[in-house]
């Protein structure tokens, strides 16, 4: 089992912008790794630095960002080095994108047919006929009612959760490695969500896809993700099988998260758990560990030192003072 | 036939709503919307209404709200038939909290001209005593008298949510509806601002009519539950016991498509998607999704039976 290759390698990940009053860095030190057909979570607050990471990954974050890494590799190969238009090629068919508003992200003046035969011409070619078939052949495993007579039809004359499976059609069309997911289930019902995260773990099935899924969604997450990792303030705070981060969270960040949930129990309690504060501003991080201001437990190392990352039977963490039994 | 508990505040019958669609060319079409809703919300007590999007639920908050006037059926307020009440009077006694805390603040406003908003147009206090009450207010949601000078766009998304509930709060109304409150936050802020609707509704004898999509928040804290499929509801009950034992297959179906925290073997998803309330399927509206369907269901329409003391099912197999 060894042998199966790995996916994505990203170490110590960094992005930063300059700005008016300084430089701020949403994205510190992010470093994972993600196995071939491996659905990896990814959970926190807004503002935490999870769709940045993302654009990152995908060689989308805007001109004045500044991105550095020690590795950043796909199947081996090195996404640093790789110029603009290598990058280009790779993007869409080997690492593929879908997005939370599926209505904001199609093209609202051509029609389905015409959109997603845009990325099978892209990246497989073939004539037209042959592309036809493969897209209603696509929009068929979707589970779209009569894929031909879609074909036709505009984005705005699908329901939501039409468009987020078109939008899937069109990610998986060159049989992608990895797709990235950005909270791709958040604007939909929850019988919509359960049919396309449902779809999402056929397709990892059939394709041995690797699944970068976000989500603010815990619940979503515990459902779908083999392994799962808890950003805070651009960094990872907590990550491991996520089976055992629910069962035991170790970092009081995490804790909070699950906390707060409704639902997180299977009693109902009269109040949630109240996490309070917000996430830090960019522009004036505190000393020490990022979510001392905020953590019921912090002592006064939190406040003066940073935590350094903790490994121990395949967790990780970044916290002084660990929930749960081993310290 | 309605169980009305104790003494029920706001009272809805047989309310039914229909749109009309004109197409530029062709025929106009009917969207019944609601299509025989009747509900009552006891004092202090909280009704979530869920469905999925497109059933209903937003216009049975307008109707509540008097924003619009349903084409048949009655609501009563306090005993008294909502249509006798004035505008003022209404208002003060029902308000509304919206999704979205962006676009429901105007941002061209303080906070508190925000939060004073419906004592100006209601009321004929003075600015100073407006100012006073709606400081009162924003304390009471938790927020510093001291930033009710600062514009909407100073605010977290969690303190503009505070913000539109003290707007709601500052004539001390009897009924709140809220309108899918918490779906666009944060779940740590989420969890905040379910804990002050907790807390508000006992200081001030609230009732709530909860309007969420979300299960695990109306679960949380809901105390009845009516669940609405295309315009009508299907199944309606104390919410303990419509989330433990489920009759109706919709809500069942519903409950177990809902991602759940602890039990990953519960989560299945329903198959098909929500019928178009333009042109509703003949018979039981679930019945191209059901997986109990039978003949009969895509033929007669089920009524609203009553099973047990207070449970209100609409489905021939229960």
């Amino acid at each position: 089992m060894k042998k199966a290759q790995k996916l994505l390698e990203v170490q110590d990940l960094c992005v930063s912008f300059p700005t008016r009053k300084g430089t701020i860095h949403p994205v510190r030190h992010l470093s994972f790794e993600m196995k071939e057909g491996e659905i990896l979570g990814v959970v926190g607050e807004s503002g935490c630095g999870k769709s940045l990471a993302n654009l990152a990954l995908m060689g989308l974050l805007p001109d004045n960002a500044d991105l550095k890494a020690r590795t950043l590799r796909f199947r081996g190969r090195d996404l640093l080095s790789l110029s603009n238009t290598e990058r280009r090629k790779l993007r869409g068919k080997e690492m593929a994108m879908i997005f939370q508003d599926p209505m904001a992200a199609l093209n609202p003046c051509l029609t389905i047919g015409r959109q997603i035969d845009e990325a099978i011409a892209v990246h497989l070619g073939g004539s037209k006929k042959e592309r036809r078939e493969r897209a209603l052949e696509l929009l068929d495993q979707m589970g779209l009612p009569a894929p031909a007579k879609r074909l036709g039809s505009y984005p705005h004359e699908l329901s939501g959760g039409m468009c987020q499976r078109v939008m899937i059609a069109q990610a998986i069309a060159s049989r992608p490695g990895l797709l990235i997911a950005d909270e791709p289930t958040t604007a939909l019902d929850a019988t919509i969500q359960s049919q396309i995260l449902d779809l999402l773990l056929r397709l990892r099935e059939e394709r041995k896809m690797g699944i970068l899924f976000v989500s603010h969604d815990i619940g979503v997450v515990a459902n779908i993700s083999d392994r799962a990792q808890v950003m805070y303030a651009g960094e990872v705070v907590e990550s491991g099988v996520t089976d055992e981060i629910i069962k035991l969270p170790i970092h009081p960040y995490t804790e909070a998260l699950f906390k707060s949930l409704p639902g997180h129990q299977k009693q109902r309690q009269s109040t949630l758990y109240n996490l309070p504060g917000v996430v830090p501003n960019l522009l004036s991080r505190p000393t020490g560990c990022q979510f001392h201001p905020r953590c019921p437990h912090a002592g006064s190392l939190c406040e003066e030192r940073d935590p350094e990352r903790v490994e121990v039977l395949g967790l990780s963490y970044k916290c002084h003072l660990p929930l749960g039994e081993w310290t | 036939m309605n169980e009305s508990p104790k003494t029920s505040i706001l009272k809805a019958h047989d309310l039914k709503k229909h749109y009309t669609l004109k197409a530029i060319f062709g025929s106009e079409q009917k969207l019944k919307a609601l299509n025989g809703v009747s509900f009552a919300l006891g004092e202090r007590q909280t009704l979530a209404v869920v469905g999925e999007s497109g059933h209903g639920k937003s216009t049975l908050a307008r109707q509540l709200m008097g924003l619009e006037t349903p084409d048949s059926g009655s609501i009563t307020l306090q005993g008294r038939p909502l249509s006798s009440y004035s505008k003022k009077e209404l208002q003060s006694l029902v308000q509304m909290i919206f999704q979205d805390p962006y676009s429901s603040l105007n941002p061209r406003k303080k906070a508190w001209e925000i939060v004073a908003e419906p004592l100006r147009i209601n009321t004929s206090l003075s600015g100073k005593q407006c100012l006073t009450k709606a400081l009162e207010a924003m304390e009471m949601v938790g927020l510093h008298s001291g930033m009710g000078h600062r514009f909407p766009h100073m605010f977290s998304g969690g303190q503009r949510q505070r913000l539109g509930i003290a707007r709601a709060l500052v004539q001390r109304p009897k009924v709140l509806i809220c309108d899918e409150p918490v779906s666009a936050l944060d779940v740590s802020i989420q969890a905040q601002v379910l804990n002050l609707l907790g807390r508000l509704k006992e200081e001030f004898s609230l009732s709530y009519i909860f309007i969420s999509h979300d299960l695990h928040v109306v679960r949380h804290l809901a105390d009845r539950v009516a669940v609405i499929y295309l315009g009508k509801i299907v199944e309606e009950g104390d919410a303990e016991e419509v989330f433990d034992s489920p009759l109706h297959p919709y809500t069942e179906a519903l409950i177990r498509s809902a991602p759940s925290f602890y039990e990953k073997s519960r989560f299945k998803p329903m198959r098909g998607s929500p019928p178009s309330p333009v042109s509703p399927p003949p018979g039981c509206p679930f019945h191209p999704r059901c997986p109990l369907a039978e003949a009969r269901c895509s033929k007669e329409v089920p009524g609203l039976e009553l099973k047990g003391s207070d449970r209100r099912i609409r489905c021939f197999l229960v």
